[in-house]
């Protein structure tokens, strides 16, 4: 099967003049559907700034991405959005769900955006709520869940619209140990089901579960192995 | 929270009732806003409707008073033969005259106060203050004063006797609409007792009106008019009201003074809202790139600041409102009666408020549009 994901060549600088530094140096790889990748490195490698690249949230200065076919260079903004909201999910180390709702109401925050609403919604957001072993929190906001209630709302709203891919930053970082579990075995699911899981961690405990290592130092990928 | 259909709206509303201390206070700089825009605004618009009352109240085509007339009531004398040339002129039809002159009245409990009064022949117009027996006759020795400068005229009941220019008079009727803004409250009669009370000369006269008739153009009539009175000036009766008016509010200052207080209201609140919409944002920053990491368009993000805007806009000035209008029929009940709001004025305020809120919200919006969807992966 085609990759999902496929990056050729990308090179990223960031400041100016003497300060600037390459984030990126010619990175090429490749993510297949039904995979987890797990991207390691040291602090300053460039495993976040590849990630938002692959994910389409920021454009490189040279190379490409190709994203469900498409190559991201050559799409506007609008249709860069409409391409992460149809393909991509994204998971956060800081959850990023929107405090003044509900579970429920982040959850069908992910179907509204993409223009379904109402009952519809709703439902869904339930049903997803459910899958991730939260049907008793739909009403609690997230200043009233546990660090692992936080990240499976997040997962059941970065999942909600079948994502062929899944971008995980550090996504057991702020977990206790039980709950990093529960959020790896989430996220090996999903790989289970078909989409491309995408991971930077520094957690051993997800070396168990993944297919596939690639390292990164100083912007180059320098390793890409089996675990 | 309440529970709207409409998404962006639901999490609009939810960030502004986050920080309600905020939302208090900014709900109160808006209030205070709308309440200087429609209190400032009704006294602009009574100053400006007063300035010309008594000339909207006749139905004269034309109006034939001294050179450089500013306004009604700094009139030039005018003899009386110019009604007669004017009666001359084609197409003129009735001529009738306007009066006034600045005399003292004798309250009934012996104060004296300074009084312009205003006389007209009759005919001049239905919304003319002019003393009727019966709302037909026109009354000798009699006045009309308006509702609102009872007090000041020791009126207590209708009818009140005192004495006008050392003479006898009664007043016999209160009208409406034409409270004075200058300290001297205007009492209307018939043109021949004006004359009388202000101890005027029989043949003086202040306006002398035209009416022009059917199938005669009143600008050619005009026209003609002002070529047998070089002395005079000859205006339609717009032309002169909208003279008055430019007097009082712009050649005076006094306008202008209470336009600038309004505008103020306005930018008080384009601040006071920017501010914190401003706060708002920032605050938010990590959701609007959120929400587009997730893939939301510019115009998701756009709608939920202007709807944060909008509630802000609507509810401020339902307490604005809310506030001003009773205020405004206080003050015209008790200070000032010409102040007015006209029906289009409080519908005006609204949309000046909303789009108020609007502008203020400029910076926000160009703030969450460029908000970086990759700032959501640093922690």
């Amino acid at each position: 099967m085609a990759p999902h994901l496929h990056a050729e060549s990308l090179s990223l600088s960031f400041g100016s003049g003497a300060e600037r530094t390459a984030a990126l140096n010619g990175v090429s790889v490749s993510f297949r559907p039904g995979t987890v990748t797990l991207m390691m490195g040291p602090s300053g490698s460039g495993k976040t700034t590849l990630l938002t690249v692959l994910g389409c949230l920021q454009s490189p200065d040279q190379g490409r991405v190709h994203l469900m076919g498409r190559d991201a260079s050559t799409l506007s903004e609008d249709e860069r959005a409409r391409l992460r909201q149809k393909h991509v999910g994204y998971v956060y180390q800081a959850f990023r769900l929107f405090r003044a709702l509900t579970a429920l109401e982040n959850v069908m925050m992910g179907l509204e955006v993409c223009g379904v609403t109402g009952a519809a919604a709703r439902d869904r957001a339930r049903t997803a709520l459910d899958r991730v072993g939260l049907q008793g929190k739909a009403a609690l906001k997230p200043r009233e869940l546990s660090g692992g209630e936080k990240q499976r709302v997040a997962i059941a709203r970065a999942t909600i619209n079948a994502p062929d891919v899944i971008l995980a930053d550090e996504p057991t970082a702020s977990l206790d140990h039980e709950s990093g579990l529960q959020i790896a075995g989430m996220l090996r699911g999903l790989a289970g089901d078909g989409a491309t899981v995408v991971l930077v961690s520094h957690d051993s405990r997800l070396l168990t579960l993944v297919d596939r290592i690639v390292v990164l130092q100083d912007g180059r990928l320098i390793e890409d192995r089996t675990p | 929270m309440p529970h709207v259909s409409i998404p962006r709206v639901r999490l609009a509303w939810a960030n502004l009732l986050h920080d309600r201390a905020r939302l208090v206070t900014t709900l109160v700089g808006i209030t205070f806003s709308v309440f200087l825009m429609l209190y400032q605004g009704s006294l602009l618009l009574g100053f400006v409707r007063a300035a010309s009352a008594v000339i909207d109240a006749t139905t004269a085509d034309l109006w034939i008073m001294g050179r450089d007339v500013t306004c009604f009531d700094f009139p030039a004398p005018l003899p009386e033969r110019f009604g007669h040339i004017a009666r001359g002129i084609p197409g003129v039809g009735a001529v009738r005259r306007t009066v006034t002159g600045i005399t003292q009245w004798h309250r009934p409990d012996g104060v004296r106060q300074t009084v312009l009064v205003i006389g007209a022949d009759e005919g001049v117009g239905e919304r003319f203050p002019l003393p009727r027996l019966n709302g037909a006759t026109l009354l000798p020795d009699a006045l009309v004063v308006d509702r609102s400068n009872a007090r000041l005229l020791g009126v207590r009941s209708i009818p009140t006797d005192g004495e006008l220019g050392d003479r006898r008079a009664r007043i016999v009727e209160f009208t409406e609409g034409f409270g004075s803004f200058l300290a001297t409250p205007y009492v209307f009669t018939t043109h021949r007792d004006t004359i009388r009370y202000s101890n005027l000369p029989d043949e003086y006269t202040s306006y002398i009106l035209v009416w022009v008739q059917s199938g005669h153009d009143v600008e050619r009539v005009r026209q003609d008019l002002r070529a047998r009175l070089p002395e005079a000036d000859v205006l339609t009766g717009r032309q002169f009201a909208q003279r008055s008016r430019l007097f009082w509010v712009i050649g005076t200052g006094a306008g202008g003074a209470l336009f600038i207080a309004g505008m103020l209201g306005f930018i008080i609140g384009v601040v006071i809202v920017s501010q914190s919409m401003y706060a708002t944002t920032m605050e938010n920053l990590d959701e609007f790139a959120t929400l587009k990491a997730m893939g939301a368009s510019r115009r998701f993000v756009l709608t939920i600041v202007l709807v944060q805007a909008a509630v802000l806009a609507v509810v401020g000035c339902a307490f604005g409102i809310a506030l001003a209008l009773p205020s405004v029929s206080l003050t015209e009940r008790f200070f000032i009666p010409w102040i007015f709001t006209p029906p289009w004025y409080t519908p005006f305020v609204v949309a000046a408020s909303l789009a108020m809120c609007a502008l203020a919200s400029v910076v926000s919006i160009r703030k969450a549009l460029s908000a970086e969807p990759a700032r959501v992966f640093r922690a």
